[in-house]
């Protein structure tokens, strides 16, 4: 058993009038599956997309993270995430991280975790913790 | 034009043998956003729209549309990115009292949210564009 820590921190002093400035902890705790991989994104379309998470492994509050590594702002470099098998619902840009609680099997109709990305071999680097 | 930073930062050590530890920054351009506090009622047969989509653009490949959520009650909330309004447990985003979430957002449909027992949720969030 182990804990993971997620920290968000927003900052913007320029925004808005009242300057932006948060962070927020959730910690993972007993978590016994998890860890960071890099992976080459099988397809340019949902189909045959690459399976990143089977949602049959994980339950409720499961915590995906994920990372698009490409610096240079392209279609070409963009990461298409989804998270019912069809559409795209995240879209990473190069440089783009999202950190998602996941409802895997606990969704009324399992779906797995899948990207494409905008060329071939794109890089996504992701982890799935619980 | 504005700047925002968005860091996201991971830790652990015990899960692997090789401790992590990841800090990633994205410093974004926009020029809309904010964070503010909502509440809702909803429940499974009554979901509620969080995020209209056709309140905010569409990314592009230079600019993200960044959504950030967090479950400031006491109850489960459960999200669709995908719109769903059906009286069913068909939602992609699960999050506990206190878990939040931050993701580019396709904007493509509403976000709707449900809680997972009646009462009154109380849900911060802010997008970024």
């Amino acid at each position: 058993m182990a804990t993971v820590n997620a920290t968000l921190t927003m900052n913007s002093s320029d925004l808005t009038s009242d300057a932006i400035s948060l962070s927020v902890l959730n910690t993972l705790s007993s978590a016994t599956q998890g860890g960071i991989s890099r992976v080459k994104l099988a397809t340019q379309a949902i189909a045959n997309a690459t399976v990143l998470a089977p949602a049959a492994k994980f339950t409720e509050g499961a915590r995906i993270w994920l990372y698009n590594p490409a610096t240079t702002a392209s279609a070409a470099n963009t990461v298409t995430v989804s998270l019912n098998e069809a559409a795209g619902t995240i879209v990473l840009n190069a440089g783009d991280w999202a950190v998602i609680p996941w409802s895997a099997s606990t969704r009324a109709t399992d779906m797995n975790l899948e990207a494409f990305g905008g060329s071939a071999d794109l890089i996504i680097e992701f982890g799935v913790f619980q | 034009m504005a700047t925002i930073n968005l860091t996201s930062t991971l830790n652990s050590t015990g899960l692997t043998s090789d401790s992590i530890a990841v800090n990633v920054l994205k410093q974004a351009t926009v020029t809309t956003g904010g964070i503010s506090r909502m509440s809702t009622t909803a429940v499974v047969a009554s979901k509620a729209v969080l995020l209209a989509h056709a309140s905010y653009p569409n990314p592009t490949v230079t600019s993200s549309v960044y959504v950030y959520i967090k479950n400031a009650g006491t109850t489960t909330i459960r999200l669709s990115v995908l719109g769903n309004t059906a009286s069913n447990a068909e939602d992609e985003m699960s999050l506990a009292p206190g878990v939040w979430a931050l993701f580019p957002w396709a904007s493509g449909a509403d976000i709707t949210v449900y809680q997972t027992a009646a009462g009154t949720a109380i849900i911060e969030h802010g997008v970024f564009a």
